[in-house]
């Protein structure tokens, strides 16, 4: 009963246990520390778009009315005296950007993760390609930015303009930054999530499985396609939710790809092709940054940014929350399947 | 994985039914397009990295000059300097002029010394007379050899044969006089800052500096050529001089190089050489015609010398570290020293790390091995959540809602900073002190819980504490005295801020990993050190935390890799000066920020644009090494745990 009496411990032993408790309780409060301050500014950036939202702008009357008010200006009409523009062409840009990087890196990435699981042995190729995928993982953004001005806007839309838009040269149309070398570049950007993820995914399948699919006489296509793909459908869609989430953040590199404070009109249109490929585009995550650190106004500007970062953060875990409700959907009609 | 390289074959084979053959060429096709998108994917990073490297080599390889033929050179002829415009008085046999689109100034070697004018246009028209210049006092009969106007029309270079120079401002009565033995001509450079002696083997370059609140020359460099000059000339941009020797052959010259970044070669010695424009020089021999060269500003524009030592440039006190691409005024030197950008990079992403560091790696430890598995799973999320939270958000926050008043809340901060631990200990100590203390434990699991009360009124108790400070010992503002005393100035965007925003985003990379690593210690190994005696912090100290201590380190690696990455907190916070002090209050630029900023208005393939694409080159091989640091330390946990298990 050593332990429950302290008094009657030896000097030194009494001494660290002091000592021990001590950093414990120091722990203990960096937990706390880490969690409030996650809270402080998720509790701020929703308090100050609050009050922002629901001032007296240019509706008066309930606190509904007036957040309606504010809502609608701040989303269709730009603001002179902010030098401001209006955000909902933003959010469409923003979210044409991210579905069209989806359509790109989700069948790439997925293509690469069965290579990876079900066709490469474990040759130096395959392990090169491994370790490049690694660490293309920890490349800061703004280098794939640097490439994509370099790459697909310089070499590959010079190119592309020598060749369909030599009419219109020396005004570039490819050759300039544009929303498909927005997607592209952050469809480079992503890639290593998706892959990692779909192939962890496939991975973790039995064997069994595989072996089940072949004595019924599938072709390695059909097996991958009918059996394991299925089966391992919520790895990959974690994988593609992940990159969106990861893509919806970025600013850094969209700025050197064809983001842009004000364009006149939208990529996306009614009448065919319906995406204007080499336009350039707003986006959220741009607008807070311009609101921030170019916009005339003081106090106003806060709560603006807040707003803004509400509906970014939003966008996030609205495009989380689809994805999550897909996933379950998924893994409910094989689950049976995979728990073989 | 399991593979069966048979069996497609065997299908084929065993059945060949139409219907079979054609899944067997589905599955053929789908094999290959597998193939080749891996096969993309390589090429793309390959590609990637030798995209970065082709666009940054040629500035490290010397220009190969292309010749031109006189009707394919890209200015017309009849453009050049005419023969003498109708302004400049006639009756004058040795005569300069230079002009703007405002302003026309003529010297002359008149028959009792020099005399000059200036015309200034009015409207749309330009006056027939012109006004006196100031012109330099020289004894009489001294014997003129060379005049110089700078391009600004400001400064007049007047050489004598006897060895003496006249330096003279053109707007003032400022002048000064020197002697450099043996010249033979001189040369502004095109914004005035700095002039060129040429001498008979050599030259000097001077600055001109501001002393007293008076433009003195001061001799910076004397470089000797060990052959002949003959002719020298200065590109309209600054950057580069063309310098033609007594050899045959013509050599060009960076402003701040030690020697010729490239030779050219003649058939004869040139006697005059020039700029058409600014990657155009001409050359005329004695009895040859003049002939045309590109010299491609990009290839070989900048030395290593450039990039990384100290340089004196024009119109500095003192040699410096300076980042200052072309500037918004013409003429300026453009300076690419990549120092400053790489000391402003590693200052923020260190001092963040060293922010981030005993908040991530104290709660991932108390996470990891203290907190109840039930509490574990609803906290570990929630300090994830900081994730969630995109860059710009945090930048763009702070850089409105905390930088305007950061001077006036740096104390608070500091007290708040200062408070926490402290308080900490001393409440734990208390609680130590009562008896009942020792005989649970069980309310360690829930400590964070408990402690959010405490915590609150700490932070609040600090930033209290701070104000009272402040405003008792500091007179009421920390931020003026640390002016008064020390000559710190607290700049709005600060290194300090920048950390304090870069660590709040890189909590969670430090945790995650920290977390996992520490988790993974099987409790199995604790328990034992536990039975045997030990208390719960010794067992940690002693039995698991060398166990995840190279997972902890990979966290740090990883955290310090995407500090040095990260963009958007320091474009809104950094306040984007490029300064080397390293002083902590001040602004710093990271080379991240500078490439979201410059290199979308770089024009393609100029020198700065290859720069900025070394810069990335540079970038990439900092967040290289740290993040394959971490991959290593991430195997070795691995494989310790492997051990132990």
């Amino acid at each position: 009963m050593i332990m429950a009496t302290g008094q009657s411990l030896p000097g030194q032993r009494r001494w660290q246990r002091v000592l021990g408790t001590l950093m414990i309780w120091l722990t203990a409060a960096m937990v706390t520390l880490s969690v409030l301050t996650a809270g402080a500014f998720l509790g701020l950036l929703l308090w100050f778009a609050g009050s922002w939202l629901t001032a007296e702008g240019m509706a008066s009357g309930g606190v509904l009315v007036r957040f309606w008010g504010n809502l609608q200006q701040l989303l269709f009409q730009p603001s002179a005296s902010l030098g401001i523009e209006a955000m909902l062409p933003a959010i469409i840009g923003t979210v044409i950007m991210i579905i069209l990087m989806t359509v790109i890196v989700a069948p790439l990435g997925v293509l690469v993760a069965v290579y990876l699981s079900e066709y490469a042995k474990n040759t130096w190729y395959t392990e090169l390609l491994r370790i490049a995928i690694q660490n293309l993982a920890g490349v800061p953004s703004v280098i794939f930015g640097v490439f994509g001005l370099g790459f697909f806007v310089y070499a590959v839309g010079g190119e592309i303009d020598g060749w369909f838009y030599a009419e219109t040269l020396p005004r570039p149309t490819f050759g300039t930054p544009g929303l498909l070398w927005a997607s592209l570049t952050l469809a480079l950007l992503t890639l290593p999530v998706v892959i990692v993820a779909s192939e962890e995914g496939l991975a973790r399948l039995p064997t069994s499985m595989r072996e089940g699919s072949y004595a019924l006489g599938a072709t390695r296509f059909e097996t991958i396609i009918r059996v394991l793909l299925p089966a391992a459908g919520s790895s990959v869609l974690t994988g593609v939710i992940l990159a969106i989430a990861r893509a919806a953040g970025e600013v850094a590199p969209l700025m050197l790809v064809g983001v842009v404070k004000y364009a006149p009109t939208l990529p996306v249109s009614l009448q065919a092709p319906f995406i204007a490929f080499e336009q350039k585009f707003m986006h959220l995550g741009f607008f807070i940054y311009d609101v921030a650190a170019h916009a005339n106004v003081g106090e106003g500007r806060l709560g603006l940014i807040c707003a803004a970062a509400v509906l970014l953060v939003g966008l996030v875990m609205l495009l989380n929350l689809t994805a999550v409700l897909l996933r379950k959907r998924l893994r409910d009609r094989y689950q049976a399947l995979s728990e073989e | 994985m399991a593979s069966f390289p048979w069996q497609t074959p065997t299908i084929a084979v065993l059945l060949p039914v139409a219907a079979d053959r054609r899944r067997h060429r589905i599955d053929v096709a789908a094999t290959l397009s597998v193939r080749v998108a891996s096969f993309l994917v390589m090429a793309a990073i390959v590609g990637m990295l030798l995209q970065l490297v082709l666009s940054a080599l040629p500035l490290l390889q010397s220009p190969q000059p292309q010749s031109l033929s006189a009707t394919s050179i890209p200015i017309a002829l009849s453009d050049l300097k005419p023969a003498r415009p109708d302004w400049v008085p006639r009756q004058f046999d040795r005569v300069t002029w230079e002009s703007t689109e405002h302003e026309r100034v003529w010297v002359a070697v008149g028959s009792d010394g020099l005399t000059g004018g200036r015309l200034l246009r009015r409207d749309v028209n330009w006056p027939t007379q012109s006004e006196a210049l100031p012109i330099p006092v020289m004894p009489s009969g001294t014997r003129i050899s060379a005049l110089h106007i700078s391009g600004t029309l400001d400064w007049l270079i007047v050489l004598a044969d006897t060895g003496d120079y006249w330096v003279q401002s053109l707007r003032n009565d400022d002048h000064e006089k020197g002697t450099v033995p043996t010249h033979v001509g001189a040369v502004w450079s095109p914004g005035g800052r700095s002039l060129i002696l040429q001498q008979d083997v050599s030259f000097h370059v001077l600055h001109k500096v501001m002393a007293h609140g008076y433009p003195v020359l001061r001799p910076m460099t004397a470089i000797d050529v060990s052959n002949r000059i003959l002719g020298l000339a200065i590109s309209p941009d600054g950057d580069r001089m063309v310098l033609a020797t007594d050899q045959p052959a013509l050599q060009v010259w960076l402003r701040n190089g030690r020697k010729p970044s490239v030779s050219i070669p003649l058939a004869t010695q040139a006697i005059q050489v020039g700029w058409l424009d600014d990657d155009t020089i001409y050359a005329t021999g004695t009895d040859t015609p003049r002939r045309y060269w590109y010299v491609d500003p990009s290839a070989g524009g900048v030395s290593t010398r450039d990039l990384f030592a100290r340089q004196w440039y024009e119109g500095y006190l003192e040699s410096t570290w300076t980042w200052q691409p072309k500037a918004a005024k013409e003429g300026y030197q453009a300076k690419y020293s990549l120092i400053p950008l790489l000391m402003g990079t590693l200052i923020s992403a260190f001092l963040a790390t060293l922010m981030a560091l005993p908040v991530a790696i104290g709660a991932a430890i108390f996470t990891g091995f203290f907190m109840s598995p039930k509490l574990r799973s609803r906290i570990k999320p929630a300090i994830e959540l900081i994730a969630a939270f995109p860059t710009v958000v945090i930048g763009a926050v702070l850089a409105v809602w905390l930088a305007p008043r950061f001077d006036t809340l740096l104390l608070e901060i500091l007290g708040a900073i200062v408070m926490v631990p402290t308080g900490v200990l001393l409440l734990s100590l208390l609680w130590q002190l009562h008896p009942v203390a020792h005989r649970t434990k069980r309310y360690l699991s829930q400590l964070p819980l408990l402690l959010l009360l405490a915590l609150l009124c700490l932070v609040t108790l600090g930033v209290a504490l701070g104000q009272q400070v402040e405003s008792a010992v500091f007179d009421g503002s920390f931020a003026r005295w640390l002016y008064l005393e020390y000559g710190i100035p607290v700049r709005q965007r600060n290194a300090v801020l920048v950390a304090v925003a870069l660590g709040f985003a890189i909590i969670p990379t430090l945790f995650s990993l920290a977390e996992d690593a520490i988790n993974a210690v099987p409790r199995s190994v604790a328990a034992g050190s536990l039975a045997l005696g030990a208390t719960h912090w010794q067992s940690f100290r002693d039995i698991v935390l060398p166990m995840a201590f190279p997972g902890i380190v990979a966290a740090i690696m990883l955290g310090f890799g995407r500090a040095c990455g990260e963009t958007m907190i320091l474009l809104l916070l950094s306040g984007n000066a490029p300064l080397s002090e390293g002083a902590l209050f001040e602004g710093v630029r990271s080379i991240a920020a500078t490439l979201a900023m410059e290199l979308p208005e770089a024009s393609v393939a100029s020198a700065h644009y290859r720069v900025l694409f070394l810069a990335a080159l540079l970038l990439f091989a900092i967040t290289f090494v740290f993040n394959t640091a971490a991959q290593l330390f991430k195997r070795r946990l691995r494989a310790l745990e492997a051990s132990v298990l």
